[in-house]
């Protein structure tokens, strides 16, 4: 079974009122599911994913995601 | 002879059952009568062409800080709120000890901006149990409250700085059962909880350590008092939302309690997160479990500065590199440099539409005071210059301080947002009212429902609307005797013109204690409020106090 690849990114707005990514995952059975990236986050994806725009995430691995998530999570301990 | 009469308004009961013409009478707090009332009263109203209903209900507030100097929770009631609930996100006021005081204050200034300094001369420290901290509301409670007791405060009065290292062992997890018990006792409504927020370090607040067996723990006591409860789930992630709606729904059936998730909201219009939750949540809806999704009404701004990077520059690339990796000192001069300004000021242009209505927040110095709540476009018409330009002259000008708001950033698709609201299985609520004080108004939200979505949109009917603020929330959160204009039903009562109600303009105005300010909005077309009986405000005017009651109370059980 393939890896679960990012398709779609696009900046929304967050409860708080700051400006989130939310990033769209395709599985390889056709489901989609969506999750919200904060700055860091986002940054650590775009790092990464050896990115330059936004957009050069699309395609990659939902791996990427996770780990991004991961340096948000951790970043304060 | 009768307190109160309120005469020929069309009323909606609050059933959703269509709206008729009559009377209301009051007496000693409770509604006696209906239709046509023949009896004298103390005194009459007339509501010719209003409409009459329950007073609506707040189930999402952060009011606990402003209670303690404002019993009125300024400006609720003139939104024609009756009853908030306070105590939401793990956090409330009470139970407390001395000695985690200024601890609890960083967590409500992290998470839901209510100014240290508020805290520090708007407040007299005279509770430590949850029934002190009730007592000291009520010496000047005019709204009635309906307080959750959060669970992170629990876990810091049993545990102390263990709160946020570990689990709780056994015989702390008894001793935070009995504290609930207390706190139930004495008129706590739930519990609420948290899976995302953090503290004033940015660690997680002390309910994200707990594990299931404390979770269940506690809500076995909610379920003895059959009492609510209510998380903040992770939001962001579609799939482990699922997740803490199978999780609540285990909880709700197990325990034979009502629990609620807060916020839903709509920030992505082509994907279907959204439709996969409410699937869920009617899912196990039809399993017998009670899981409320609580959608908010209005939509959702951006807020900025210079100072800290914003996503939402990701797309014009000079900037988003500028902004993350420059110095405070590297912006600036990226911004005085003609060469460089040049360029940002290009790149921006791509994204032309946005600079004209952002709109100035918030600033520091005197002379830029003026343009707080202006838009750039308005702005820069005064300055004679483009209002990206405006933006880059203001944000020198203010040492990167000068805040700004991108209006209507999410939740703003009103079709999708009316049909959630519309879903009988949605709980109208998270308003966050007196929360976020400094970045956006979270009063309104009331007046906004009848303006977009009976009004604009059409969405639902007004009595479908009034049903949703008034008995559902009562029903939900088990509030008893109130959300109806039946007989026996508290006296709580909004007048309103429903062809007019709406929410005023967002403005800024300096009356938190310790010269602090905060966003507020007025209300458009509220006549009259009734609390308990008493005319809590008519024509614009504060008139009674300290009517307020506490809900549901002290109980035996």
């Amino acid at each position: 079974m393939g890896s679960p690849i990012i398709i779609d990114v696009r900046i929304a707005a967050a409860h708080e009122g700051i400006a989130e990514l939310v990033v769209s995952i395709a599985y390889e059975n056709g489901g989609i599911t969506e999750v919200a990236l904060d700055q860091i986050a986002t940054s650590a994806l775009m790092d990464s994913c050896n990115a330059s725009s936004i957009d050069d995430v699309k395609g990659q691995s939902w791996v990427k995601v996770r780990d991004a998530l991961q340096i948000s999570y951790n970043r304060y301990q | 002879m009768l307190d109160l009469i309120i005469r020929n308004g069309t009323i909606v009961d609050g059933t959703g059952m269509p709206g008729y013409l009559g009377d209301v009478g009051v007496k000693d707090g409770k509604i006696v009568a209906s239709g046509s009332i023949n009896e004298p009263a103390a005194r009459e109203l007339d509501a010719r062409g209003k409409t009459v209903s329950p007073g609506f209900i707040d189930p999402h507030t952060h009011f606990d800080a402003q209670l303690l100097w404002d019993g009125r929770a300024k400006p609720a009631i003139e939104h024609g709120i009756t009853t908030i609930v306070p105590g939401n996100c793990s956090l409330s006021l009470a139970p407390l000890k001395a000695k985690h005081r200024m601890k609890l204050v960083g967590m409500f200034n992290q998470i839901e901006e209510m100014p240290i300094k508020a805290f520090e001369e708007g407040v007299e420290w005279n509770w430590e149990t949850f029934e002190e901290f009730l007592n000291r509301i009520q010496e000047d409670l005019t709204i009635n409250v309906a307080p959750l007791v959060g669970h992170s405060v629990l876990r810091l009065w049993v545990m102390g700085d263990d709160s946020m290292q570990r689990t709780a062992n056994d015989e702390e997890l008894g001793r935070m059962q009995e504290l609930l018990r207390e706190c139930l006792r004495n008129g706590a409504i739930g519990m609420s909880t948290s899976f995302v927020d953090m503290d004033e370090t940015l660690q997680p607040v002390p309910s994200r350590y707990a594990d299931q067996q404390e979770l269940h723990a506690l809500c076995e006591v909610l379920g003895e008092f059959n009492r609510v409860l209510q998380i903040v789930h992770e939001f962001y992630d579609a799939d482990i939302t699922l997740a803490r709606i199978d999780q609540l729904a285990e909880i709700s059936l197990k325990y034979k309690i009502t629990t609620t998730f807060s916020p839903l909201f709509v920030n992505v219009t082509e994907n279907d997160s959204v439709n996969r939750v409410m699937a869920r949540v009617d899912e196990q809806f039809k399993r017998g479990a009670r899981v409320w999704p609580q959608v908010q009404t209005r939509p959702i701004d951006i807020s900025f500065c210079f100072e800290v990077p914003s996503l939402l520059f990701i797309r014009l690339p000079s900037w988003y590199q500028l902004m993350r990796f420059g110095s405070h000192d590297d912006i600036k001069a990226a911004f005085k440099d003609e060469g460089k300004r040049k360029q940002l000021v290009a790149e921006a242009k791509t994204m032309s539409p946005m600079w004209d209505t952002l709109v100035l927040r918030q600033v520091d110095s005197a002379d830029n005071q003026q343009f707080v709540g202006k838009t750039l476009a308005e702005i820069a018409a005064t300055r004679n210059t483009s209002t990206i330009d405006t933006m880059i002259d203001l944000s020198i000008e203010e040492d990167l301080q000068a805040h700004f708001l991108s209006l209507n950033m999410g939740h703003t698709d009103n079709e999708i947002v009316g049909s959630l609201l519309a879903n009988p299985r949605v709980h109208l609520g998270a308003s966050d009212g007196g929360a976020h004080i400094l970045s956006f108004s979270t009063y309104g939200d009331t007046g906004y429902l009848f303006s977009q979505f009976v009004r604009h949109c059409k969405a639902l009917t007004v009595e479908e609307a009034v049903k949703k603020i008034t008995l559902d929330t009562a029903n939900i959160w088990g509030m008893n005797n109130r959300g109806l204009l039946h007989l026996g039903y508290a006296a709580d009562i909004t007048i309103f013109d429903a062809e007019q109600i709406d929410r005023g303009e967002e403005y800024y105005v300096q009356d938190v204690p310790g010269n602090g300010s905060r966003y507020v909005r007025d209300s458009i077309g509220i006549d009259t409020v009734i609390i308990g009986g008493e005319i809590a405000y008519r024509d614009g005017e504060y008139t009674a106090s300290a009517i307020g009651s506490i809900i549901p109370g002290a109980s035996c059980a």
